[in-house]
Order: C-alpha cells, then structure tokens, then sequence
C-alpha cells in the first residue's frame, strides 16, 4: 500500500457554533502503480485531503501513511511529486532556476539535475523560454512549469490538484500523456479533477467524495458500467448523498 | 544546512532581481550625493557631520530593504502559496524557516556592504577636500565596526519580521508590527533611564517599562555612530557583549517563529 488514510477527519473551525467536518472519517488505500482520480463536487474536501496527504495541514483526528512513513516526516515528500490547483513561484527566477532547485531540493544527483530538467522542458514544450523570469509566462505555462516542478525528481507518487485547470487542449493532452507515461512506468498517481471524461480516461480507480465521506472507491469501469457512463454515476451519487442528507436535517429539525 | 541553503539561495535570488531593490539602493546613492552637499554647509565637526550622514544613511537603506522587500518576500509565500513550492519538497518547517532567514540576511548584508561602500566614499570625498584646518577626528576602524553592528541590529529587526509574517501572514499587519518593535527597540533604552530615576512614576509604570526593556530589542545599544564620528575609542569588551546580546536576541526569536511556523496550518 502506497497512500494509506485511516480514519481522517478534519474539522474547520467557522464561529463557535459552525464545526462541519470537511472530511469525516475518510478510508483510502492507493495501490503502487495505479492512477487514481479523486472526483467531487466544489466543497467536498478534495484540496483538503491533498492538502493533509501533503502535511499542509494536520488532521482532526485519523492518520495518513506514505510509502509506509506518516505524512509530517518531511522524507515522504522525497517520493512525491506535488501539484497545487494554481501554481504560484517565485516571480524573477527562471524556469530552469526553479527546477533546479526543485531537483537538489528533492535530493536528486547534481549531475542527473541538468539533463533530467532539459529533457522535461523540451516534453513540456518549454525549452524556448527557460531563460526567461517567471512572471513572464502565461498560466498554463506557469501550469506546465508547476507539472515538470513535479516531475524533475522521477517522483513515485504524483499527487495532482486539478492539473488541467487553466490548460488549453494541448497542454492537456500533454498533461494525460505524462499521466499515462507515468502509468507505464509503474508510478503512482493520485489526482483530483473536475473533468471526468480526462478521469474517465486516464485512471485505473476513482474516489467519489462528498461533504468530506468516501461515496464510492473501486474501478473506474465498474462504476462506468453500473450507471451507464462516469458522469451519470457521479452526478446519482451526489444526488442520492446530498438527498439522504437533507431528509436526515429534516428529521433532526 | 544543504536544504536551507538552496532556500537561501532562492530567495536571495528573488530578492536581489526585484526592482524595488534597485530603486533602494538608487535612493542611497542619492543620498551619498546629499552627503557631500549637506555636509558643505558645515565647517567644524565635519568628520562627525559626515559620518554621522553617512552611517545613519546605511541603516535607513537597509530598514527600507526590509521593510518594502523582506516582509514582502515573506509574506507573499502565505498571501500567494509559493510556499507549497517550498514545502511539498523534503524540507522540514524548521529548515523552512532558516532558509527564508538565511536569504534576507544574505540580502540585507549585500546592501549594507553597497550602501557601506558608498557612506564611506562620501566621507573619505568630503574629508578631502575639507579646509586644511578642519581635522579629520573620525576613525575608519570604528566607522566600520558601526557598520557592522547596524547590520546586526538590522539583523534582529529582519528576524522580528519573520515572526511577525508567520504570525499574521499579512505583509501590511507584519510591517506595522515590525516598525512599532523598531520605535520601540530605538527609545526603550532611553525611556527605562528617564524611569528609573524618577520616583513619581507609578512602580506598575516602571514595572512595565522594566517588562519592556527585557521583551524589545535594545537596538541604540547598536549604535557608535558617535564614536565613529569623533574618533573616540570603544571598549571591545563592550562591542563583545553587544554582539553576543544581538545574536542571542536573532537565536531566541528564531526559534520562537519555528516553534509558532511548526504548529501552523498552511491551508
């Protein structure tokens, strides 16, 4: 097991009174080598999940393992590649500044740093504005900067929030294309989204989640079958969830 | 110390390509020019009036460089998310820390060695085309030796910065907070003398202002700039206890921010 979550609960705390978990008691286990999409609707505790699988912030309660270490042991990260939904750096340095930090950061060899970074650039069609500051790129250039950031140490694990966020079909295409790469190298990939024809295609399991609970986890063409594509059976759960819930606020009333 | 670093690195990187660095240090050369003007007016004590300017211009520049660039640069990592480019790599909060630290104080000291250059330039002008009777009274060892406390003194107040950033995260709240700590460090020293030797102070006043002066840094204790202008000796002992006081004071206050940075949810 790569990514275990045990329990995981976190709660905000929003006035006195107002203390809805944005996740509660969540389950998971991600495979070595799967792809994993992990789909929900805005709200539901995605970013959350990433965020404490990536020690941004601590749990309520619960506890999250990777690659058998817990998540605030800084030497998990030495195995993960990491996505945020929008990527910021640092405005003045330069492309290759920043991946080479990335690369001795992760503690990768000096001298595999600069090939690896030349070959990433040249595969994220980047290589022309290497030299240039960063603040000088577009957003999905700044996207693509944020992916080979995450790539430039070979990471096991790659963990996406939102990566085509902000792409245009091109820089998408490039994006499934490094996801199935990955796959084909037995790496582990964990990601959310909101376009489920990309999760569709590229992932071996989905998480549904919704309001911070696990709604399903399994193969992605079992739930395809079962209600006759991946967006009917997403859109029913979440129904079918937020319905159960407002019958159960009524009752409680 | 690999990982803090490459953070020190980045971020000294960041900070000496910001033009607002530029447009700092371009303030300073202006006022090496004010020097010479100013100090035509004067035509006794003008090794004092020179140094003085010159000194008081070193620790003006870099109070501007931390007040508009390192506050800056640390609190955009909070308001904009650089950060998880930091932290979602093997780097522990601790070395986080360090490395933010360690990248202003590398830019702090290059524009104190600039801006030092450039004070000193002013004064060796001055005093030589000073009227022949006008005696050169400042002593170079000294003025350095003022240089580089100020430098320490800028030292603690960048420190304080980063707290204050990691406490708030927002760039406005922490320079407000920083420059108060600065007023404060610059007079308490005076207040607490005025104090002590005044029994119509209430003893909860004096208590307080007692409090004060353990919590603040004492930041005049850094300042020889008289010293420097007339050439008077200083005791090395003196300058020790200083020094081990300024570094004390860096070491305390950085661990309190790790210790604050260690518990802080970056959501």
């Amino acid at each position: 097991m790569l990514i275990r979550v045990e329990n995981l609960s976190k709660t905000y705390k929003k006035g006195i009174k107002n203390r809805n978990p944005a996740v509660d008691k969540l389950n998971l286990q991600i495979e070595n080598g799967e792809v994993f999409g992990f789909l929900g609707p805005n709200g539901a505790g995605k970013s959350t999940v990433i965020k404490i699988l990536m020690n941004f912030i601590r749990p309520s309660s619960g506890s999250v393992f990777i690659d058998s270490l817990p998540v605030d042991d800084p030497l998990t990260r030495v195995a993960i590649g990491y996505l945020p939904e929008n990527p910021f750096f640092y405005d003045h340095l330069t492309a290759q500044e920043i991946l080479s930090f990335g690369g001795h950061a992760a503690r990768m060899k000096k001298v595999n740093i600069p090939d690896r970074i030349e070959r990433l650039l040249s595969q994220l069609k980047l290589s022309q504005v290497k030299n240039q500051p960063l603040r000088t790129y577009s957003k999905g250039m700044v996207q693509r900067i944020g992916l080979a950031l995450a790539l430039v140490h070979n990471p096991k694990i790659l963990i996406l929030d939102e990566p085509m966020s902000g792409l245009d079909p091109l820089g998408r295409r490039l994006v499934a294309d490094l996801i199935l790469d990955m796959r084909r190298n037995g790496q582990t990939v964990f990601f959310s989204s909101h376009i489920l024809s990309d999760i569709e295609k590229l992932c071996d399991r989905v998480g549904i989640i919704n309001r911070g609970r696990l709604l399903y986890c399994g193969p992605v063409g079992e739930i395809v079958n079962e209600a006759g594509g991946l967006e009917q059976a997403f859109i029913q759960r979440i129904e079918n969830d937020d319905r159960g819930q407002n019958g159960s606020d009524l009752a409680a009333r | 110390m690999g990982q803090i670093w490459l953070l020190g690195k980045i971020t000294f990187k960041e900070g000496v390509r910001n033009r607002i660095l530029i447009g700092i240090l371009l303030f300073a050369i202006l006022l090496t020019v004010l020097n010479l003007i100013f100090s035509q007016m004067f035509t006794y004590d003008l090794s004092k009036v020179s140094v003085d300017l010159g000194l008081s211009m070193v620790s003006i520049a870099g109070l501007a460089v931390i007040f508009f660039m390192g506050i800056n640069l640390l609190a955009r990592d909070f308001e904009k998310r650089t950060i998880y480019m930091v932290i979602s790599r093997p780097i522990a909060r601790w070395q986080y820390v360090l490395g933010k630290y360690l990248g202003l104080m590398l830019m702090v000291g290059a524009s104190v060695a600039i801006i030092g250059c450039f004070a000193a330039a002013s004064v060796k002008a001055i005093m030589l085309y000073a009227p022949s009777y006008v005696p050169p009274e400042y002593s170079w060892g000294v003025f350095w030796l003022s240089i580089g406390l100020s430098f320490l003194s800028l030292l603690i107040i960048t420190a304080i910065a980063q707290l204050f950033t990691c406490i708030t995260t927002s760039s406005y709240l922490a320079l407000m907070l920083t420059a108060c700590t600065y007023f404060i460090g610059q007079n308490v020293e005076v207040v607490r003398k005025m104090v002590d030797g005044n029994d119509t102070f209430l003893p909860l006043f004096r208590y307080v202002i007692r409090t004060a002066t353990w919590l603040f840094p004492n930041l005049s204790a850094f300042d020889i700039k008289t010293a420097a202008g007339y050439g008077l000796p200083v005791e090395i002992s003196s300058i020790i206890w200083i020094a081990a006081y300024g570094i004390s004071y860096v070491f305390i206050i950085l661990i309190l921010t790790v210790f604050i940075f260690q518990r802080r949810e970056l959501g």
